[in-house]
């Protein structure tokens, strides 16, 4: 039985196909919370510099939380870690579904996958045992056929299953790790890294108990947070819409990625929107695991080329990514898109970038049909932008020039189109163009990930209230999306409420973007949930301490203040006319980092955090660390 | 003389009253704040509700470009003959 | 003369044709119309057929209680198919209302809609935590079968049959009917986990502790069900009648 915390890791050892069992001692749970944290402190310990990603030396760790499985709404995440193969620094992605809470069920908090097999394999855990089986039938088989296969041969439907598709074993450098189907740890490669330990798929059934300490205490907060969701001015929008309500409002605000950035105004944007969708080919609202604002949703395409394509979702990134970021006005290929990098296992943003990227290369002349296999990569070509992703997953023809992601690519072909890579560190960006978002393009600036939205989603900048913008975070200006003034702040505010939310591993839609459950009252759930001892204090500063720690890790991979950047249309080309309230916006960002780092109480110049920081926040290994390779030098003693 | 306003409809109001667009009509120039009770009494209390959790996008006659609002704050502003007023969603997080 | 319209309006039993909620066939004269492609259930048909000529008479008199009564269960125990006859205008084409008398003595139950289950499970965890004290949902009395690829999601509980097929097949006398509430209860002492009630459960809704091998069976939470609460989507509600 547990309370909260099952105390338990799995460490499969691939090399030589040995499981073992290792206790989680109170005070690494207690500093590193949950998902993210527990893998951020392996990562940092076990993964060091100079590792090959695709290497066996690499470890991939998954984690969940101490809420994970339990019924506080949306506590389904689980988080996929390891050193990205996409971007040579930290690797992390978090999905939700079924699999976190199975994986409680089963007697884990966190599994660490070691080496790499010598024959493909998948992981099957139950209750508190784990074993590896044969995977060679299933190589080569979409997520899909995957999932299904397992589910067959395991004869039991409740099995839940994370897997790699046929991209993954291509070694497409952005393959994600899929759950439920189309429940993507999609970001940052981590399908990658399980291929190169030819590990198939994860599948785990759990049934063991998992308990709260106090129930009483943990249904009177659950009883709270229930009516802060349901009566939340988001509430009808998340649970009609979800993420896909972004494709009108960020084009109404004119920073809606449209043709690859060009602009921030898609003159389609209806024929794709997700009201659209609503109307037309949704069936019914889809949820996670607990979750009582279910905002995905069940389509079936009933009309057209692509009649009779059903699934589950798409979220907003997937939508733009094979719509206004491509040019396609067919809400129907779109969908396609995004099936088909569900099912071949690929990240819909790091392809969707990529594809744009080249359409644009194309449309400037700078590449040409004789490259791209003859595919005419013009704006709204949708049948070239299908036939591309299938390409990319294959890595056949010009698609084995995308599979490494757009930095390489630009590299590859070369003349000068590295300006045109939409990414930071060499992740690629989403679909919200941060011209007209200030908070958020410095989010992704800093993003500990690369360049990527969740690790902070700074929301209160499109609140416009002065008043609080004062209150929370000392200036009005904070509470403006066009407004520099007071983003650090923001950011780093919005930073922590990430860490906590992927700590937990709850939603990030209800625990950072509606600002559900303060610190206080996690750590009294937490209470209730483990019968340990947190503070609000406690919890804010573990989440500054995995921050931190995450930073410190990219800093010893070599990442400095120049890194934390932008690509350079951002920063130098003004959006268009036609964006509206957002026209001639561009990022100003080098007074916004210093912001930040101030913050953070980080060196201004290189961005490496300050030694007095690390120790404040407990962090004394990593001290050591930073000053045995030199990084951490005299100057940091402030 | 009357003022007509056209309400164009998008994210959950859209949804919810499954509708794209009205028409409104007044007997003078109507502020943000009628024309939204006005909704309300179209559609009734819970609309009126949601319509005030959004944002608006006023767009003035002869003009390309359409100013955001929000209420309570903005409930003064004076709608002239013949705007468009887009009510949608705010933007944040996803 | 009226015409009618008569629609199956729920399915409490196992109909093995199957009739669907929704299905329905109309009387214009002396004809009678099914939808194409559809069918109608031969049982249920010829039970209901002498009823079909006196509804379509539009003469209305006092103590006639043909005009009040618009609801007819199919014969098939099992079955328990329910089809509301509606009478129509023929002119107007309007439906002409008379409110029903007859008083339901159906006690609440868990009802499920499943085209709308979001496939979350809340219900499960709710269900498992009430009784159990635990979140895993393998010992709850509710359970959600999924096809993820076909997105389909259906809830599986006790529908508290009137002629309970799982009473009948207990061989220990386990179970009996709460006289209050009418939900089936399991008396954990007498439960010898041999699954005779599930193998005679029309509707896969009896489940078994993972730990304890006793039956797991519905029994509303005394009148007022947490998983009910539970979902955000209201395709199971507690009541008597399908909305």
């Amino acid at each position: 039985m547990s309370l909260g915390y099952c105390r338990k890791a799995l460490r499969v050892d691939l090399t030589n196909q040995k499981i073992m069992t290792e206790d989680l001692s109170p005070e690494f749970l207690n500093g590193y919370l949950g998902g993210r944290g527990l893998n951020m402190k392996r990562l940092y310990d076990e993964v060091p510099p100079g590792v090959d990603p695709l290497g066996p030396d690499n470890k991939l760790f998954i984690g969940v939380g101490p809420l994970t499985g339990t019924l506080f709404p949306g506590s389904a995440r689980v988080n996929f870690s390891a050193k990205s193969p996409q971007t040579g620094i930290l690797g992390d992605s978090n999905a939700g579904g079924f699999f976190g809470p199975e994986l409680k069920f089963a007697g884990f908090d966190q599994v660490i996958i070691e080496g790499a097999s010598p024959r493909p394999v998948y992981l099957y855990i139950k209750n508190g045992k784990a074993e590896l089986r044969s995977a060679e039938h299933l190589l080569g088989r979409d997520v899909f056929a995957t999932q299904e296969g397992i589910i067959e041969e395991l004869g039991d439907t409740r099995v839940q299953v994370a897997c790699i598709g046929p991209a993954a074993e291509n070694g497409v450098r952005y393959a994600g790790v899929f759950c439920n189907l189309v429940r993507a740890a999609a970001r940052t490669g981590m399908g990658t890294v399980m291929a190169s330990k030819n590990l198939k798929a994860i599948a785990v059934r759990g049934t063991m108990d998992l308990k709260a300490a106090d129930p009483i205490k943990f249904m009177q907060i659950i009883n709270k947070v229930d009516k802060d969701i349901a009566s939340h001015v988001e509430y009808q929008t998340r649970l009609l819409l979800g993420t896909t309500k972004l494709v009108h409002a960020l084009n109404e605000a004119g920073c809606l990625a449209t043709r690859h950035f060009q602009t921030g105004r898609f003159e389609d944007a209806e024929l794709v929107s997700g009201e659209l969708l609503a109307e037309s080919y949704k069936k019914k609202s889809k949820g996670c695991f607990a979750c009582t604002i279910p905002c995905s949703r069940f389509f079936e395409i009933t009309d057209g080329k692509y009649k009779g394509l059903k699934s589950e979702g798409p979220e907003f990134e997937g939508l733009a990514g094979f719509s206004s970021r491509v040019g396609v006005s067919d809400l129907g290929a779109a969908l396609k898109g995004v099936d088909l990098c569900n099912r071949y296992g690929m990240d819909v943003i790091s392809t969707s970038e990529c594809i744009s990227f080249a359409m644009e290369l194309f449309e400037r002349g700078i590449i040409a049909t004789s490259d791209t296999d003859g595919l005419e990569l013009k704006w709204g070509n949708s049948e070239a932008v299908l036939e591309l992703i299938e390409k990319i997953a294959y890595r056949k023809g010009f698609g084995d020039v995308l599979a490494d992601g757009v930095v390489k690519a630009a590299t590859h072909i070369g003349k000068d189109s590295e300006k045109y890579a939409m990414h930071v560190k060499g992740l690629e960006l989403f679909q919200a163009d941060p011209r007209g978002l200030k908070g958020y393009a410095l989010g992704v600036a800093v993003a500990t990930r690369g360049g990527d939205h969740l690790r902070s989603e700074p929301s209160f900048e499109f609140y416009e209230d002065p008043e609080e913008g004062i209150r929370r975070f000392g200036v009005p200006e904070a509470a403006f999306r066009l407004e520099y003034k007071g983003k650090g702040k923001v950011v780093k505010f919005y930073e922590e409420r990430a860490a906590l939310a992927d700590c937990l591993n709850v939603c990030k839609n209800t625990l950072v973007n509606m600002e559900i459950l303060s610190f206080k009252e996690a750590a009294e759930i937490l209470n209730a949930v483990t019968g340990m001892e947190f503070n609000e204090e406690m919890l804010q500063k573990s989440c500054e301490r995995i921050l931190n720690l995450e930073r410190a890790y990219i800093i010893r991979e070599g990442i400095r203040r120049k890194d934390d950047n932008l690509p350079e249309r951002f920063l130098k080309e003004p959006l268009p006319k036609e964006c509206g309230p957002s026209q001639g916006s561009i990022v100003e960002l080098e007074s916004m980092l210093d912001e930040y780092y101030l913050e953070h109480n980080w060196d201004k110049e290189t961005g490496i955090p300050l030694r007095a920081k690390l120790i404040d926040l407990g962090l004394h290994e990593v001290v050591k660390d930073l000053e045995e390779r030199g990084i951490l030098s005299e100057r940091f003693t402030l | 003389m009357h003022s007509t306003i056209k309400v164009e409809y998008l994210g959950t109001v859209r949804l919810l009253i499954k509708k794209k667009f009205d028409i409104y009509t007044f007997t003078v120039n109507p502020t943000l704040g009628l024309l939204v009770q006005e909704i309300g009494g179209r559609y009734g209390k819970i609309i009126g509700q949601e319509c005030k959790k959004q944002v608006f996008i006023i767009c003035e006659p002869k003009s390309d470009r359409g100013i955001f609002y929000k209420l309570p704050k903005d409930a003064n502003i004076l709608l002239k003959q013949g705007s468009v007023v887009k009510i949608l969603n705010n933007i944040t997080g996803g | 003369m009226f015409d009618l319209k008569v629609i199956v309006e729920e399915v409490r039993g196992f109909c093995d044709m199957p009739m669907t909620p929704g299905d329905y066939f109309e009387v214009k004269g002396g004809r009678i119309y099914i939808p194409e492609g559809k069918y109608i259930c031969l049982w249920a048909l010829q039970s209901m057929m002498p009823f079909l000529p006196l509804k379509q008479r539009s003469i209305a008199e006092e103590n006639d209680w043909v005009p009040y009564t618009k609801r007819i269960c199919c014969p098939d125990p099992n079955g328990q198919v329910i089809y509301r006859i509606e009478t129509i205008d023929p002119v107007t084409q309007r439906i002409v209302e008379k409110e029903e008398t007859e008083k339901s003595d159906i006690m609440p139950r868990i009802i499920v809609d499943g085209e709308k289950c979001s496939g979350c499970r809340a219900c499960e965890t709710a269900c498992s935590f009430e009784h159990t004290g635990s979140f895993c949902g393998e010992n709850s009395r509710i359970r959600i079968e999924k096809n993820e690829i076909e997105g389909k999601d259906i809830p599986f509980v006790c529908r508290q049959c009137g002629n309970a097929l799982c009473i009948q097949a207990c061989p220990t006398s386990a179970l009996s009917k709460d006289d209050k509430t009418k939900a089936i209860i399991v008396d954990d002492k007498s439960c010898i986990g041999c699954k005779a009630c599930a193998s005679a459960c029309p509707f896969n809704s009896i489940h078994f502790h993972h730990d304890t091998g006793k039956a797991l069976i519905c029994n509303l939470c005394g009148g007022d069900p947490v998983c009910v609460r539970r979902c955000p989507v209201e395709s199971i509600s507690f009541g008597s009648r399908v909305r």
